[in-house]
């Protein structure tokens, strides 16, 4: 019972061919397929996370390219409200300077006009009181006499 | 009694289950005769469970499999490191076979773990491998060197160390097959019918499993001893 024989031998050798059975068609497949398990999340995992920081520069460059139109259209209204203000300006100044100038022309049309009446008025006096030294002189005074009257008369006339 | 004490004997003579009829006969003893019908069965469920593997699972039986697999990579792992994954298919191997050995009683067929020469096969086995561990991971100068530490008094107990572990080893397993053998046997002369169920469920399942799980860890941690 408690003898031990040569018969240990087989003990050893059928061990060591049950070691190789099971290792080549139970540990090795299962283990292979384990390994190319790992070996695909492993891939998925480093492409998801190319993909992830792939997305997140692009979100960066979006987020810049928004940031760099809204200072864009920020510096086109300014630009658009300092030209209407600059327009505005020139427009005040245009108006206040024709209407300066029409002020201007008028008041200047108003004088010629005071001027050529004035002048109007004065010949029609002379010419109203030379008919009457006429009549109150009769057809006998001379041109040289009618002459001196006038000047006197003109005299007068502009002293008044 | 005496008829007992026979029968005992009888089961635990082992015997000669064939004749190879070459070289004048070579004996094949009813160990090695059931060892056989268990490498076969494992050869067959092997290629059987191993057929289509596929890298995303889609069958339980793969899930299963896998599980397994790695349950047992990560039970030895954790008792020998990272530097140990080589030993890890023998081990696992050893675990399988005694757990096979231990179970097959169930089906009326004499365990050939009852067999000296089975037990202590795979105990010198497992010494060699232990020494084996320690001399690939230290140097033979190392592994001369390990048997004086910690200090050189304790040196001839590393020695007899050699011889004590697979001892333990054969015999614990030996003696574990061999009592739950024993126990079974005088229940079923107490009463052959109910009384073995719970009795068996201990011993041939229970005490079965717990022996082949004690061999191989122990294993382990001496390897892991000796690789230190």
């Amino acid at each position: 019972m408690l003898t031990l024989s040569l018969d240990i031998i087989w003990t050893f050798v059928n061990l060591i061919v049950l070691f190789l059975i099971l290792k080549k068609f139970l540990f090795a497949p299962v283990q292979k397929v384990i390994n190319e398990r790992e070996a695909l999340i492993n891939g998925q995992m480093a492409e998801a996370k190319a993909k992830e920081e792939e997305a997140n520069e692009k979100l960066l460059a979006a987020k810049r390219t928004v940031d760099e139109a809204a200072e864009e259209a920020k510096r086109k209204a300014q630009y658009i409200l300092d030209m209407a203000a600059e327009k505005e300006k020139q427009y005040i100044k245009a108006a206040k300077d024709e209407s300066a100038k029409i002020l201007e022309e008028s008041r200047i049309k108003a004088q010629q006009d005071k001027e050529k009446l004035l002048a109007d008025t004065r010949e029609e006096m002379i010419s109203i009181a030379l008919m009457a030294a006429k009549k109150a002189v009769g057809s006998s005074i001379d041109s040289k006499k009618e002459q001196a009257l006038f000047d006197d008369l003109v005299k007068k006339v502009g002293e008044a | 009694m005496g008829n007992l004490a026979e029968e005992l004997m009888a089961e635990l003579t082992c015997e000669t289950a064939f004749t190879i009829p070459v070289f004048g006969g070579i004996p094949i003893p009813e160990s090695v005769a059931v060892t056989w019908a268990i490498m076969a069965f494992l050869l067959i469920a092997s290629v059987l469970l191993t057929r289509n593997l596929k890298i995303v699972p889609t069958g339980k039986r793969q899930i299963a499999l896998e599980y397994c697999v790695t349950f047992l990579n990560d039970f030895f792992t954790g008792i020998l490191g990272e530097h140990g994954k080589r030993y890890i298919p023998y081990l696992s191997t050893v675990l399988i076979y005694i757990a096979c050995a231990n179970l097959i009683g169930l089906l009326g067929v004499k365990p050939p773990t009852k067999d000296l020469n089975v037990t202590a096969g795979l105990a010198i086995m497992s010494i060699v491998l232990i020494e084996y561990c320690g001399i690939y991971s230290k140097g033979v100068k190392g592994f001369i060197k390990s048997f004086a530490q910690p200090m050189p008094i304790i040196t001839p107990i590393n020695i007899m160390e050699i011889f004590i572990k697979p001892l333990s080893l054969c015999m614990r397993l030996f003696g574990n097959v061999l009592g739950a053998f024993v126990v079974m046997e005088l229940i079923k002369i107490i009463m052959p019918a109910f009384l073995p169920i719970p009795f068996s469920m201990y011993f041939d399942i229970f005490d079965g499993l717990i022996q082949a799980y004690v061999f191989v860890f122990l294993t382990s941690l001496f390897m892991k001893e000796s690789m230190e």
